[in-house]
């Protein structure tokens, strides 16, 4: 469980976040929302140890990690971070050689290494060609699934993603939707997600936080931000924009429906049902 | 990391702005080889806190300017340290029977290190990257007779300086990254620490590579020609400000003649 208690931060005199107070339970998939400029960035660096608050607490599991015995403790195996860009970290000969970073700066031996990045890779889809391939040779999708490699190798307890599908083509954003996805039924972790706005991802997240100016706005469920979304100024994600649409028709489509195929399915049998009321009945 | 905003132009209305670049790059070479010929501290002194005056001048507060240069300004000091032990080892002298002009000697190359940095840091701050091309590209003009090509000259010089600050912010996120990756950047060993640069410096290289190739293809997207003949929006006219500040040069250079001639 991470406990976050009155976080402010300042840059330049000014407040980037400020009395920021919620929590996060285990196993809970959490979204943060902002603008550009709303501290989204800010608070992920805080969450990761990278950056000090000027006042508060993050507790994780009972311990603050600022404390400085912790810290290293922590920010090596229970907090990971994908961050905006992180094709940027890249920087081994081999795909392998960057995986194995993390875990090699935690003196683990290397037969541990090569097990658990066969294992990441297996459930990430790198083929072995691809590991012994430099980084820098790698598509923009194999070098975000690089990364997340990266991330997943050290097995963290809190994974944070902040801005993970940026940039990103749509099949490569559902593939890497999947893995996260899958990665969290599997470990059962706590998933932070960041992003700027009310996108695909935010299906997957249980509760969601707007951030605005440095301070909370609201923290509720998936389908009650979508609904807000116009009033805070960001975009809903299309899907439930077409569900709402269609719903204000008279229609009841669930709005917890996330993906093109499902709403296919919803919309057919409708018209299904719509088709076979019309129907002239046979003498 | 955090403060690095060396190479950053601080847009302003102040007097030292309004100079013309070209002033401003003949003065600062001015400077420099006045300020190698200084002999003694007085005419090192002298020429520090005309600089500061500079400083002052161009409203960027006095504070945030020293803070940028904090990490230039060790550098400057950790070169001058080893160039004072390695004197000592030269002289063949005890560390405790050191004499009073090798400190003297010592401190006189910090002043030169900080007032190179002072001026170079000053140009920077209060000339815009189109204002140092301009002025590069004019006063190369008479190269262009011999064959140069100044235009081409200046576009490199100024993408470079504006390209400085950009890829020291990148840096500062990489160092972020490989910050949660474990790396720890805070230990003591300096050997570690050298080899802890080689996780930002190699990220640095590939993206300022990537950075040079999408500079170029947007450049030559708008039809960029270095060769071609182009009109300037603005064209760069002596003002009173120019006069004013090759005064003021004028009696710097002046007060560092008169302080050599000083025998202390």
């Amino acid at each position: 469980m991470i406990q976050i208690e009155n976080i402010c931060f300042k840059y330049n005199n000014d407040y980037i976040l400020k009395n920021i107070n919620f929590s996060i339970s285990d196993g809970e998939i959490f979204g943060i929302i902002g603008k550009t400029g709303s501290g989204k960035s800010t608070l992920v660096n805080i969450l990761s140890g990278l950056a000090k608050p000027i006042e508060g607490e993050i507790i994780v599991d009972g311990q603050n990690i600022y404390n400085k015995k912790e810290n290293k403790n922590l920010l090596s195996y229970k907090i990971s971070t994908v961050f905006q860009n992180p094709e940027k970290q890249l920087f081994s000969k081999t795909v392998y050689d960057d995986i194995a970073f993390s875990l090699r700066n935690q003196n683990i031996s290397e037969s541990i290494i090569n097990k658990d990045i066969k294992e990441i890779a297996k459930f990430l889809n790198i083929s072995s060609d691809i590991l012994n391939a430099s980084p820098f040779h790698l598509s923009g999708g194999e070098k975000r699934k690089c990364a997340l490699a990266c991330a997943l190798v050290t097995k963290p307890k809190i994974l944070i993603l902040d801005e993970p599908i940026s940039g990103l083509d749509p099949y490569t954003t559902e593939k890497f939707i999947n893995y996260i996805k899958d990665y969290h039924h599997k470990e059962k972790n706590i998933i932070i997600f960041v992003s700027n706005s009310a996108n695909k991802f935010s299906y997957l997240c249980n509760r969601i936080l707007t951030l605005g100016s440095g301070k909370i706005k609201i923290l509720d469920k998936p389908e009650n931000i979508f609904e807000k979304c116009k009033k805070l100024g960001f975009t809903a994600p299309n899907i439930w924009e077409i569900i709402s649409l269609i719903n204000q028709n008279g229609y009841n489509i669930s709005t917890k429906i996330s993906t093109t195929k499902q709403l296919q399915e919803q919309v057919l049998k409708l018209i299904k049902e719509k088709e076979a009321k019309n129907k002239p009945c046979k003498i | 990391m955090q403060n690095l905003t060396f190479g950053r132009y601080i847009p302003s209305n102040s007097p030292v702005h309004k100079v013309d670049p070209r002033i401003k790059i003949i003065s600062s070479i001015l400077l420099f080889g006045f300020i190698f010929s200084a002999k003694n501290l007085l005419a090192l002194i002298f020429v520090f806190l005309a600089l500061l005056g500079v400083v002052l001048l161009s409203s960027i507060k006095l504070s945030k300017f020293l803070k940028s240069l904090k990490f230039i300004i060790i550098l400057a000091f950790i070169t001058n340290f080893i160039n004072f032990i390695f004197e000592i080892f030269a002289l063949h002298k005890n560390i405790f029977d050191i004499e009073y002009y090798i400190v003297l000697n010592s401190c006189i190359t910090l002043l030169k290190l900080i007032s190179l940095i002072f001026i170079s840091s000053v140009i920077m701050y209060t000339t815009s990257p189109t204002g140092i091309s301009s002025a590069i590209s004019s006063l190369l003009l008479p190269f262009k007779y011999l064959g140069l090509n100044t235009e081409e000259i200046a576009i490199t010089i100024t993408i470079s300086i504006r390209f400085l600050p950009i890829l020291l912010l990148e840096a500062k996120n990489i160092a972020l990254i490989q910050k949660s990756r474990g790396v720890s950047f805070d230990g003591k060993n300096i050997f570690l620490k050298a080899k802890t640069l080689f996780f930002i410096s190699v990220p640095i290289f590939v993206l300022s590579l990537k950075k040079a190739h999408e500079l170029a293809a947007a450049m030559e997207s708008r039809c960029y020609n270095v060769n071609s003949p182009r009109t300037k929006y603005k064209i760069l006219k002596f003002k009173q400000e120019d006069l004013v500040a090759i005064i003021y040069i004028f009696v710097i250079i002046l007060g560092v003649v008169i302080c050599n001639k000083i025998k202390i």
